[in-house]
């Protein structure tokens, strides 16, 4: 694989800045202002709110989670639906289940049940420990082995107790579907970010992407982090400071550990990777996270270029990151 | 003490034919046997095969363009076999970049990227133009503020 080749060092560029899927998107491309980029980027996140959303009831995610009944539950998939669902097991596969698209009735449970606004948010600079420690007080028997997905149409089938959140690896795939579909609209170089999670297609800038890595999304490019350029593929990162909530008075925040079922407690609090996709990138965030101690080796693995936030603030650069 | 018995030549030939007739007993009840246990085999194989049925293997022609061949196979079974195949060859199952990020610094203003529910559009300018002599030479165009990757 060959990165794209360079535009012209003075080509102008244009970004758009946005909400939608309970965060924030940002498109930026080459050229003057492309309603057809923006319009493709739209119909993409308009299509994986419909097929993966966990927060509105009409979604095929949420009908096949709603579907009752004491066994196993089967719905035909549309296409999109399929394909999230495909990546998520790949992910779960890829990370030997640290990252693992069952954990929908644990996230339910531990409160975060509605659209994140609508939460009891704590502030990204309150303490970790802010509503008191997280416990991890039990075992839990991974399930997403048992979820079936074959024919075309594709079939799900979902074990008897499992609900499904394809947050981790959904919104990835939206950013890389979008800057893909971006690209073919507008026929010029784009980068999709959905709240962080970055995906290019397409003729890049001179000098590259710019991309500033930092603990949460909404902190802008003078938050403390690092400045870092991409030739193609996405980047993402993934944090246990930001989107935390307050349930049964203790802090929760939604990157949960497959074991447990409980919101994971270090040793990193920010995670970055850059991969030939964003869906990739998000992968091997989320599983560092999980992974903990052993996040370094398995990312050295994967051949993956990274950056680990310690909770004291100490950083790791490896696989290739900047330093 | 020890008793010695000496048998007569019609008491040793009965003897002979007592052990030949168990020896016989004892094949018999050797086939019997091992014919009985693959018969149990079998049907043991049968009921189990009906208990846990496989399941169909089948790769999709519209598998993700994100997702590596080896996850599209359908099926738990498929999957465990890859995944067991996959830690014993030790495969990265994720594809790094064509190339690794570099190091770049921020010159540009920063530009905020929290503007919900607002919207949005800013466009870089173009190099100046040229309008008259002696102006000086076109700057290049700022370079666009990074885009902001963080935990959402």
């Amino acid at each position: 694989m060959t990165p794209p080749p360079a535009a012209p060092p003075a080509a102008p560029g244009s970004t758009e800045t946005w909400s939608a899927l309970g965060t924030t998107v940002v498109l930026r491309y080459e050229g003057p202002p492309n309603p057809a980029a923006r319009a493709a980027v739209e119909r993409e996140l308009d299509a994986i709110d419909h097929a993966a959303s966990r927060f509105r009831s009409d979604s095929e995610l949420s009908r096949l989670n709603a579907m009752s009944g004491p066994g196993p539950r089967t719905a035909i998939a549309g296409p999109l639906f399929a394909q999230a669902v495909r990546l998520a097991i790949h992910a779960a596969d890829a990370s030997d289940g640290a990252v693992d698209p069952t954990l929908g009735a644990e996230l339910v449970a531990l409160g975060y049940d509605r659209d994140w606004h609508e939460l009891c948010a704590v502030p990204v600079a309150a303490p970790l420990s802010e509503g008191g420690d997280i416990v991890v007080y039990r075992s839990r028997r991974p399930r997403w082995e048992e979820i079936e997905i074959a024919g075309d149409p594709a079939r799900i089938t979902l074990p008897a107790g499992v609900d499904l959140d394809l947050g981790a690896t959904a919104k990835a795939m939206a950013a890389d579907r979008a800057a893909r579909a971006a690209h073919e609209a507008a026929g010029v170089g784009v980068l999709v970010s959905l709240g962080g999670d970055i995906a290019t297609h397409g003729t890049r800038p001179a000098g590259g992407w710019t991309i500033h890595v930092t603990d949460d999304h909404r902190a802008g490019p003078d938050a403390p982090g690092q400045t870092i350029a991409i030739q193609s593929g996405g980047v993402a990162t993934s944090s246990i400071v930001t989107r935390r909530w307050r349930h049964g008075g203790r802090a929760m925040h939604h990157v949960l550990d497959p074991r447990s079922g409980e919101p994971v407690r270090g040793p990193w609090r920010t995670v970055s990777v850059a991969a030939a996709t964003c869906a990739e990138a998000n992968i091997a965030t989320t599983a560092a996270l999980v992974l903990g101690h052993d996040a370094c080796a398995w990312l050295a693995e994967q051949g993956l270029p990274a950056r680990l936030v310690a909770l004291d603030g100490s950083v790791v650069a490896q696989g290739g990151w900047p330093r | 003490m020890d008793r010695v018995v000496v048998m007569s030549g019609p008491l040793r030939a009965s003897a002979h034919a007592r052990r030949d007739a168990a020896l016989r007993r004892l094949r018999r009840v050797n086939r019997v046997l091992i014919g009985g246990a693959v018969a149990a085999t079998a049907l043991l194989t049968d009921v189990t095969a009906h208990a846990f049925p496989g399941h169909a293997r089948r790769v999709s022609a519209r598998a993700p363009a994100t997702v590596p061949a080896p996850a599209r196979a359908a099926g738990a079974h498929a999957r465990q076999h890859a995944r067991h195949h996959a830690r014993h060859h030790r495969r990265p199952a994720l594809r790094p970049p064509a190339s690794a990020p570099t190091s770049a610094t921020a010159t540009a203003p920063p530009v905020t990227t929290t503007a919900p529910p607002a919207t949005s559009t800013t466009t870089t300018p173009p190099p100046a133009t040229t309008t008259a002599a002696p102006t000086p030479q076109p700057q290049p165009a700022p370079a666009p503020a990074p885009t902001v990757s963080g935990g959402s």
